[in-house]
């Protein structure tokens, strides 16, 4: 008996044909899905997919139907896809630049412009079309063919360049531009190009400069003014003080009283005015002449400046705490407690004099004070002080140049410092001034004012 | 002074500070005369001048027309025959620059002319006592 074949399927009913079917179709679409998910973007592999669609039609229609034709359908989906979003991206990346408010421009490694802007139009005079018929070379003003080719030659090796240049406009006016450039060795080289006019800036840069040097230079003839004037005034009066000397010598006999009065008067104005010259340039040389900066112990200078001006009897000079140890100049600071002190001194007017001398840290700053229990001073005076010349009691009670405390206030303020003064007439004053804790730090060679 | 017959020159173009050092030299007895050129220039020609005495010292005050104590100096002291003669800058400057161009130059004093004419015979009366000690090339 023949054993009847048992079929693997049998297709009785159109139900089984239709799941065999749709199936086949589901196994397809999910391979052709799998494919272009593995499958990269533009390869060689669908483009080849897409030729051989027809050659596998004619060899075998199931395949083709299959698997073929849906997946080149797909992958030509895609490609279209593809290119509307670059061209897109093109679109999107042309108004870019056309809205961008720097001049662009591409050209060839020539320097032959291939591309440019509107901004790049209207900032060099010149028109799209004349502008693609040049080259960027004749745009250039000062530069040298060597240095555009240098500036060429570092854009080549490290890819980006930026440098400041020089252009000519159709008009003639020469520009100073700011170039941002890149390099791509896409169609054999090409160079993208931004630029912008920082003429402005340059020309403000470089009234700022001449300004500067105007005022440097007016400020040091203004220290050597001071101090030419001084010494030329100096010669004159020697004169004048050895002519009175040797006419008060030589004609001692033929003088009354009033006459020889009048010429100890005369000889003690000569003083005073070699005092007042010898004031400014003292006061001239704060700035002008450098000292060494050495650490300064004030626990011993401060001493040593009482003891050199002798403080009488009536007078007691306290120092109140222990004082820091800067880093400036030992002259300098020496004449500002010179100074101080001194005012102290020479002004007390009561029986029992008391200067004391105080220091305090104050976040940063050193804080000194010198308090006296001598006169005081009235509000209205306590800017005039500062000033140079400025006394208040006439010269011929109290002799004074008027130069010491504007010297204080000059070497205070050069370290960074402040000056000032608070006091009760009649009870006594106190003058205070601060210093930075890293007061050398402060001290350029242009950092004050003569 | 060690030679007192030798003149003093005394290279200066205030004429008051000529009375000056005559008088003040005159106070403390020196008796050497006193030769003023008024500049540079003329002190060269003194010196150059083979009828006239060699200093014993030149007194040279620094800013003057024509030429000046520096320029003064520069061409004294690369002259063979000049060079020896002491010179000593006596002058209103206090300038640190001048006292180191005038050190540079080989002075052998430097002195600031003091307002005060008593101070200034003072000054005069050392410079006289120094120069008396001194010895100086012959």
């Amino acid at each position: 008996m023949n054993n009847p074949q048992k079929p693997l399927f049998r297709l009785k009913s159109p139900a089984s044909i239709f799941l065999v079917v749709a199936l086949s179709v589901f196994i397809s679409e999910a391979s052709v899905m799998l494919l272009l998910y593995y499958l990269p973007e533009r390869s060689l592999i669908s483009e080849a997919i897409v030729d051989a669609t027809l050659l596998v039609a004619l060899i075998s229609p199931a395949l083709y139907f299959f698997l073929f034709r849906p997946l080149a359908i797909h992958i030509r989906e895609r490609e279209r896809i593809e290119e509307v979003l670059h061209k897109n991206e093109e679109e999107q990346f042309k108004v870019m630049i056309r809205t961008s408010l720097d001049a662009f421009l591409i050209t060839d490694l020539q320097g032959r412009i291939l591309e440019v802007n509107d901004a790049y139009c209207s900032f060099t005079g010149y028109s799209r079309e004349e502008l693609l018929t040049m080259n960027a070379a004749e745009l250039a003003a000062t530069e040298s063919a060597d240095e555009t080719a240098s500036d060429i030659d570092k854009l080549l090796e490290t890819g980006s360049n930026r440098f400041e240049a020089r252009r000519r406009r159709k008009d003639g006016h020469i520009q100073i531009v700011e170039v941002s450039s890149n390099y791509s060795n896409l169609y054999g080289g090409r160079i993208y190009s931004f630029l912008r006019d920082i003429t402005d800036r340059k020309q403000a840069e470089e009234h700022r400069d001449s300004l500067m040097q105007e005022i440097e230079s007016a400020n040091e003839e203004l220290k050597n003014f001071a101090y030419v004037v001084s010494h030329d005034l100096k010669a004159p009066l020697r004169a004048i003080s050895s002519l009175a000397d040797w006419i008060s010598t030589d004609y001692a006999d033929k003088f009354d009283d009033e006459g020889r009065a009048h010429m100890r008067l005369l000889i003690s104005r000569v003083h005073r005015m070699d005092g007042l010259i010898d004031g400014i340039l003292l006061y001239s040389r704060v700035g002008r002449v450098k000292e060494t900066m050495v650490a300064v112990d004030l626990n011993r200078l401060v001493p040593d400046v009482i003891d050199s001006l002798a403080p009488p009897a009536s007078i007691s000079v306290t120092i109140e705490n222990i004082l820091p140890t800067l880093v400036t100049e030992p002259t300098r600071i020496q004449q500002v407690f010179q100074n101080l002190l001194s005012n102290a001194i020479k002004y007390m007017d009561k029986p029992e004099g008391e200067i004391r001398i105080n220091c305090c840290d104050l976040d940063g700053l050193w804080k000194f004070s010198i308090s006296d229990n001598g006169p005081g001073i009235k509000q209205q005076h306590f800017e005039k002080i500062f000033q140079l010349f400025q006394t208040l009691a006439p010269r011929d009670r109290v002799e004074s140049s008027g130069v010491g405390l504007a010297l204080v206030r000059k070497i205070v303020e050069m370290y960074g410092g402040h000056v000032w003064v608070e006091s009760t007439v009649g009870k006594g004053s106190t003058f205070f001034f601060t210093l930075p804790h890293t007061s050398s730090a402060t001290i350029s060679s242009k950092g004050f004012q003569a | 002074m060690k030679n007192s017959d030798k003149p003093i020159l005394l290279v200066e173009d205030d004429q008051v500070d000529v009375m000056t050092v005559k008088r003040a030299l005159k106070e403390i007895n020196v008796t050497n005369p006193v030769v003023n050129p008024e500049n540079g220039e003329e002190a060269l020609k003194y010196l150059r001048d083979l009828g006239n005495a060699k200093p014993c010292i030149i007194l040279l005050d620094l800013n003057m027309p024509v030429m000046n104590g520096i320029e003064f100096l520069q061409v004294v002291k690369n002259d063979i025959l000049l060079k020896r003669i002491p010179v000593v800058v006596l002058t209103t400057s206090e300038e640190e620059q001048d006292k180191i161009s005038s050190f540079d130059l080989g002075v052998a004093g430097y002195m600031a002319k003091p307002v005060d004419y008593r101070q200034f015979v003072e000054v005069m009366r050392t410079f006289d006592a120094y120069w008396t000690i001194s010895e100086v090339p012959q």
